[in-house]
């Protein structure tokens, strides 16, 4: 065994570093196909009491996204406690890198979700979708330049075609009377900066922090932020107690599972694949929301979402061509 | 002293460290800090150096078999790994310990 040559040896590990890469496409498939159940399953439990009724368009979901990401946060304490990681939460949140995790909290959590429901609210779904889809390019382009990220034009075509793919799923023809119309448009950009910049401040810190806690912390601090300081001012405290007391908690906590283990795996590739090929994952959402979308509630599949589909499928495809690319992800 | 991220910690004692450790003396000098916890296995350590490796934190500095005929690897921290020093708690900075765990 000792007679192996110097060549054997790297090629011995470069079939280890590959493997490793591979695990992180594994993950970030995961990542998308999770999300998009979390997606169907959320928007069942959107359609019963306390979300529907006389609840304000904004206050119900933002008090179901914050029970989700309360219920996201505990599934993954549980996951880091029975992991044997859990004293990681306060040696991370005492040192810096740990603020780097809880600033992608922020923008990716209440920032990012207040800022595209109010979007939706005030522009309408067609404009707030389409500007909040490509938040995977702003990740990219912040990575590119922040991290040095290395990004190969391929990827950035298939990131493109995530994207196109992704608002063809969920296009709606814009309909309604906007009267603020440039404000719904502006907070709209400003989910799409939050969530694309989540994916950068995340990877800076899980450079010292592991995955699985970075992301207990991200949940946790994101469910904190929406109950003390988001649901008080739109009046979303009432609807998240009233849940409790409802059939949809079930779903909203099962959602959270979904949710929980979907950032997971999206954290994890992230800081094994990259944040530009982290986000072209994720937003595949779109593709399993249309599968699940079927297989769980009565969605008809139109050619529009198999067109759209195919498009984030084909996206998919090139972004992870080449795993050979994730040995070495920035130019440092 | 307060124990730092694991994580972060096997950077830390990287580059404490300029000559290179294996993953077997990376554990090795844990042990005392991180021992019993669950966490503290082999196979997550490997996989916190090769996200390390990855985005260019650590490097492989010599390539061998070890006793059971297995990959092992002496790494090192790089210039970008060096540079993340500057997250250090102070009271790191100060004592410096990792020179003072018994290998």
């Amino acid at each position: 065994m000792t007679n192996l040559s110097a060549s054997n040896l790297q090629e011995m590990q470069m079939a280890k570093d590959l493997s490793h890469a591979k695990r992180g496409i594994g993950w970030g498939i995961l990542s998308g196909a999770l999300w998009g159940l979390d997606g169907v399953i959320l928007g069942i439990a959107g359609a019963m009491a306390p979300f529907t009724g006389g609840a304000s368009l904004l206050a119900a979901p933002l008090a179901s996204a914050c029970l989700h990401d309360g219920f996201a946060g505990f599934w993954l304490f549980l996951y880091n406690l029975f992991t044997g990681r859990w004293r990681e939460y306060m040696r991370v949140l005492r040192t810096k890198p740990g603020r780097f995790v809880l600033l992608g909290a922020l923008f990716g959590g209440p920032i990012g979700m207040s800022g595209y429901l109010l979007g939706i609210n005030l522009a309408g779904a067609s404009y707030a979708l389409a500007i909040t889809a490509m938040y995977p390019a702003v990740g990219a382009i912040v990575a590119f330049f922040v991290l040095k990220e290395k990004i190969q034009p391929r990827v950035w075509v298939g990131i493109a075609l995530c994207i196109i793919g992704a608002i063809t799923v969920s296009y709606v023809p814009p309909e309604g009377n906007f009267p603020y119309f440039y404000l719904g448009l502006a907070l709209s950009l400003l989910a799409c900066i939050g969530w694309g910049t989540e994916g950068v401040f995340s990877a800076y810190g899980m450079d010292m922090v592991d995955p699985p806690i970075a992301i207990g912390i991200r949940e946790a601090t994101s469910f904190v932020v929406y109950f003390v300081a988001v649901l008080p001012l739109v009046a979303g405290l009432v609807i998240f107690f009233q849940a409790f007391a409802a059939v949809a908690v079930i779903y909203v906590a099962l959602a959270g599972l979904a949710g929980g283990l979907s950032y997971l795996a999206w954290y994890r590739t992230i800081n094994m694949t990259g944040v530009a090929r982290g986000m072209a994952f994720n937003i595949t959402y779109a593709l399993w929301g249309v599968f699940f979308g079927w297989l769980l509630t009565d969605l008809q599949i139109t050619p529009t979402l198999i067109v759209g589909a195919l498009i984030i499928f084909i996206g998919t495809v090139l972004v992870t061509a080449n795993p050979k690319e994730l040995l070495k992800l920035r130019n440092n | 002293m307060k124990t730092l991220p694991m994580r972060f910690r096997i950077l830390h004692l990287l580059t404490t460290h300029p000559e290179g450790l294996s993953e077997i003396e990376i554990m090795d000098a844990l042990k005392p800090e991180y021992g019993t916890e669950g966490q503290f296995k082999r196979s997550i350590v490997d996989n916190h150096l090769a996200s390390m490796k990855a985005v260019g934190l650590v490097e492989i500095k010599e390539l061998y078999l070890d006793e059971k005929g297995e990959l092992a690897h002496k790494f090192i921290a790089t210039e970008t790994g060096y540079s993340y020093r500057k997250y250090l708690p102070k009271e790191w900075l100060d004592k410096e310990p990792s020179k003072s765990v018994s290998m």
